[in-house]
C-alpha cells in the first residue's frame, strides 16, 4: 500500500491564507512544498495550516513549520497549526514538544475577520 | 244628618254600585255569614273556584274547605267574631271539580249600620303559580346546599365577571378561610391562588373560557392559609338557564395532593432503587480485565431492560498462581437486586476458590458446595476455563452453559461443549472437566445465552448465527469482536436478558521478523514505511502501535540517508525489527557508512529527540564499519486516541 503523496490547498480570504497539508510531510516532500507555501503566504495577514489531513509527519515536516514560524514572524503575520487533538500531526507535535513554540489549534473554525491570537 | 232625599232609593242605588265594582274587580270577592253561608259571589270567584254565583250562594263555605282544614273556618269565624281582620292567610280551598288550591285569603267582616257584624268579606287569590315557583325552589335550593357542601369537593359561585358569590363549607374550613375574605372578590384574587401570577392568570382564563361556555379544566397548584402549596383538579363549568344563557360560573376541586406525591415518592423510590442496582453490578463487575501481553481480552456487558435493568449474568478473567488464566462467564437465574446479589456471592466464591482448585471439575464442584452452604442462588449456569499460554492446553467444564467457540487463525470455527453437567443447584452431580489444544492466535468466544437466545428460534439457529457473525470479526482486535457481536446478533434493548460477551486471543508467541534492505535515498523512504505497514497489518499491531513504529525506524533511516554517506557514494540501509511479543519489538537499524554530524545540531537534536520520546533503551554505537541504532518499541501510547 502507498502512502499518499503530499498534497497542497490554498484558501484566501480577506487577507487570510489557509493552506491544508495532506498525505506525508516529511524530508521527502518538505523540498517541494516549502517553495509553494511561502509564495502562498506571502503579503497575507493571517496564515492558517491545517495538518488535519497529514498521514505522516517526522521531524523534517516540523523544521517546515518551524521555519515557516519564523518568516511569519518576521512579516508580523500571525500564524496557526490546526492539528486536531486525535490526528497524526497533533501526535507528532506533542511528542516533540514542539506546541510551546507554536500556536496549534483544534480544530478550522475560526471566526471570520478576528486576529487570531 | 242623612239627607231626606237618601232615602231607599239612594241606598239601593249605593249597593247596586257597590255590587258592580265587586263584580268587575279581578279578586275573587266572596262575602259570607256569621254562621258561614255564602250571600256574594262575584265573577273571579267563579273563574278561581268553578262554581257559578248560583249554584253556591246559599251554601256554607265549608264546601269549599279540605277536610282537614275544617278547623281553619272555625278559627277565622272566631277572629271574625272579635271584630279582627285577617290579611294574606295562605291555606288549601278545593274547586268545585275537588282540585286543591293554593290561596290567599284576606278577611275583613262586615258591619251592618249600628256597627254590628253581620258577616265577613273575603278576597280570595290563587297563589298555586307562586307556590309551585317556590316549592320548586325550595326543592332545588336543598339540593343544591347538599351537592354544594358536599364532604370532598370544593365548589363556588361566581358571577359573569368572576367574583365569587358563594363557596362551600369545604372549600374555606379546609383551607383555614373565612368566608368573609373571600367572598364578594374576583375569584383570581382569592387567596387559594396568591402563590402564583401565572396560576392567577390561569384563573382568569377560566373565568373567560367558562363565561363563553365552555368548561375550563386543569391540574394547578394551590395555597391554604399555612401557606403550604399543594395541588388541585380543578373545574370552572358554566352554568346555563333553560335558553342556553351562561348565567353563573361554578368553579370545583378535588385536591389530590397526597396522590400526586405518593406518585412522585414512588417514581424516585423506583429511579433510586435502579440505581442502587445497576449502580451494585457495576461494581461486582471485574473493574478491568487482566493484562497480559500473551492473551488479548476484551468484554461487553449489556444489562437487560427489566425495570430494574439489572441481572444476574457475569464474566471475569484472572491470573492463578501457576500463571495461567482462568476464564469465566456466568448467568444466575432471575433479574433485579436478588440476582445481582447472588451473583456477586458466585463470581467471588469462584475466583475465591480457583485458586486452591485442582482444576474446572474441582472448581464446580466446590461451586455446589458453596451453593448448598449459602444458598445465594438456587439455580445458575458457569463456564470455567483454564488456559496455558504457552502450552496453549485449556482445561474447561460448564455446568448447564452455551458452548465456547473457539476459532482457529485459519477461520475454522469449533464449538466447546465435551465438559457438561447441569446447572449449579446445591446439588452435587459429577462435574467431569475435558481439555483442548489450542493454536496460538485462536480466538476464544465465551457468552451468555442472552447473545444468542431468541424467541421462536431453536437454540441449534442461535448458535449457527454466534459462528457465522465470529468468522467474520475473527481478525479484529478482541474489543471490536465483541462489539460487533453485540451488535450483528440484534441485541435490542427489548430484551430482558443480560448479554455478556467476553472475547480472549492467544497472542501468537512465534517471534516474527521483519528485514528489509534498501538505497540510502530519501525516495526509498516512503516505501520502507509502506512494506512496514503491510507486514505490521499481516501481524494485527494496533495502530497506535505501528504510527510509533513507523515514525522511529524513519527518523532513524532519515538520519542514515541525509547523513551516513558522502552524496557521491550512497549506500545502504538496513532494518531489521523483531516482535518479540504481543506488543513489543526489537529494532536494528544498520548503515555501513561513516556517521557524519549534520549543519545544525538542533536539527539533528530533533529527529534523535522524538526517537528518544517513543522508545526505549536506545543506543547508537559506530565503528569504522559503520553505525548500528537499536530500541525498543513497547508501547503505541504516543499515538494513542481518545
Amino acid at each position: 500500500m502507498a502512502d499518499p503523496p503530499a498534497q497542497m490547498e490554498t484558501d484566501y480570504e480577506e487577507g487570510r491564507v489557509v493552506i491544508r497539508l495532506s498525505g506525508d510531510v516529511d524530508l521527502v516532500t518538505v523540498p517541494r512544498l516549502e517553495p509553494r507555501i511561502e509564495r502562498a503566504i506571502a503579503g497575507a495577514l493571517d496564515v492558517v495550516v491545517d495538518l488535519t489531513e497529514v498521514q505522516f509527519l517526522d521531524s523534517g515536516g516540523l523544521r517546515l513549520l518551524t521555519r515557516v514560524s519564523s518568516t511569519a514572524a518576521a512579516n508580523n503575520q500571525a500564524l496557526v497549526v490546526v492539528a486536531p487533538p486525535n490526528s497524526i500531526a497533533r501526535s507528532v507535535l506533542d511528542i516533540a514538544g514542539m506546541k510551546g513554540g507554536l500556536v496549534v489549534h483544534d480544530s478550522p473554525r475560526i471566526t471570520s475577520g478576528a486576529r487570531i491570537e | 244628618m242623612t239627607d231626606p232625599e237618601d232615602g231607599p232609593q239612594l241606598e239601593a242605588a249605593r249597593i247596586a254600585h257597590l255590587a258592580a265594582v265587586v263584580d268587575a274587580s279581578s279578586d275573587a270577592i266572596v262575602s259570607k255569614s256569621l254562621t258561614g253561608t255564602i250571600r256574594s259571589w262575584n265573577a273571579s270567584a267563579t273563574r278561581i273556584f268553578g262554581y257559578t254565583s248560583d249554584e253556591i250562594v246559599g251554601q256554607n263555605i265549608r264546601v269549599l274547605i279540605p277536610e282537614d282544614r275544617q278547623d281553619e273556618e272555625d278559627d277565622i269565624l272566631a277572629r271574625l267574631r272579635r271584630g279582627e281582620y285577617i290579611e294574606h292567610y295562605e291555606t288549601i280551598r278545593l274547586t268545585k271539580d275537588g282540585r286543591p288550591l293554593d290561596v290567599s285569603l284576606s278577611i275583613s267582616p262586615v258591619r251592618d249600620s249600628s256597627g254590628r257584624i253581620i258577616g265577613a268579606s273575603k278576597i280570595v287569590r290563587d297563589i298555586s303559580a307562586r307556590k309551585q315557583t317556590e316549592d320548586a325552589l325550595a326543592a332545588a335550593n336543598a339540593k343544591f346546599e347538599s351537592v354544594f357542601n358536599q364532604a370532598r369537593i370544593f365548589a363556588g359561585i361566581l358571577d359573569l365577571d368572576g367574583n365569587l358569590r358563594d363557596v362551600n363549607a369545604l372549600a374555606v374550613e379546609e383551607c383555614g378561610y373565612l368566608r368573609a375574605e373571600v367572598l364578594d372578590k374576583p375569584f383570581w384574587e382569592t387567596p387559594w391562588w396568591r402563590g402564583s401570577e401565572d396560576v392567577k392568570r390561569r384563573i382568569r382564563t377560566a373565568v373567560e373560557q367558562a363565561a363563553a361556555g365552555k368548561v375550563f379544566r386543569k391540574t394547578m397548584p394551590y395555597w391554604i392559609a399555612d401557606d403550604s402549596e399543594r395541588i388541585v383538579d380543578f373545574a370552572m363549568h358554566p352554568i346555563v338557564d333553560g335558553a342556553g344563557v351562561v348565567r353563573f360560573l361554578h368553579p370545583t376541586g378535588i385536591d389530590i395532593t397526597d396522590r400526586v406525591r405518593a406518585e412522585e415518592a414512588l417514581r424516585k423510590l423506583e429511579a433510586a432503587e435502579r440505581e442502587i442496582a445497576l449502580g451494585l453490578q457495576r461494581a461486582l463487575l471485574p473493574t478491568g480485565l487482566v493484562h497480559r501481553p500473551d492473551v488479548a481480552l476484551a468484554a461487553v456487558y449489556e444489562a437487560g431492560s427489566d425495570a430494574l435493568e439489572v441481572g444476574g449474568d457475569w464474566y471475569d478473567a484472572f491470573d492463578l498462581p501457576d500463571g495461567r488464566i482462568a476464564l469465566t462467564v456466568g448467568d444466575v437465574v432471575g433479574h433485579g437486586l436478588p440476582a445481582a446479589a447472588a451473583m456477586g456471592q458466585v463470581r467471588t466464591a469462584l475466583s475465591a476458590l480457583a485458586e486452591h482448585a485442582a482444576g474446572p471439575s474441582e472448581l464446580l464442584e466446590r461451586l455446589d458446595g458453596f451453593l448448598a452452604r449459602s444458598g445465594a442462588t438456587d439455580f445458575a449456569t458457569v463456564c470455567y476455563a483454564v488456559i496455558d499460554p504457552v502450552t496453549c492446553v485449556m482445561v474447561y467444564a460448564s455446568a448447564g452453559h452455551p458452548p465456547m467457540l473457539v476459532v482457529s487463525p485459519e477461520g475454522a470455527t469449533t464449538w466447546v461443549d465435551g465438559a457438561q453437567s447441569p446447572p449449579l443447584s446445591g446439588q452435587c452431580p459429577p462435574r467431569p472437566q475435558r481439555s483442548a489444544t489450542l493454536q496460538p492466535g485462536s480466538l476464544l468466544v465465551l457468552y451468555s445465552d442472552g447473545l444468542i437466545e431468541r424467541r421462536n428460534e431453536r437454540l441449534d439457529d442461535g448458535l449457527a448465527r454466534l459462528a457465522a457473525a465470529t468468522r467474520e470479526v475473527a481478525d479484529s482486535p478482541v474489543e471490536d469482536v465483541c462489539s460487533a457481536l453485540v451488535v450483528a446478533l440484534g441485541v435490542d434493548k427489548t430484551r430482558a436478558d443480560d448479554v455478556v460477551v467476553l472475547a480472549v486471543r492467544l497472542v501468537s508467541i512465534t517471534e516474527a521478523h521483519y528485514q528489509h534492505r534498501f538505497p540510502a535515498r530519501t525516495a526509498e523512504l516512503a516505501q520502507l514505511r509502506a512494506s512496514m505497514r503491510s507486514w505490521l497489518d499481516e501481524h494485527a499491531v494496533e495502530q497506535p502501535l505501528q504510527q510509533t513504529l513507523l515514525l522511529s525506524v524513519h527518523e532513524a533511516c532519515a538520519n542514515v540517508v541525509e547523513h551516513a554517506y558522502p552524496l557521491t557514494a550512497p549506500g545502504v540501509v538496513e532494518v531489521e525489527m523483531t516482535k518479540s511479543a504481543a506488543d513489543e519489538f526489537l529494532v536494528e537499524v544498520r548503515d555501513f557508512g561513516t556517521f557524519q554530524p549534520s549543519e545544525s545540531a538542533e536539527d539533528r537534536g530533533r529527529g534523535t529527540g522524538i526517537m528518544l520520546q517513543l522508545t526505549e533503551d536506545f543506543s547508537r554505537e559506530s565503528t569504522p564499519a559503520g553505525t548500528v541504532v537499536r530500541f525498543r518499541v513497547a508501547s503505541g501510547e504516543a499515538f494513542q486516541h481518545g
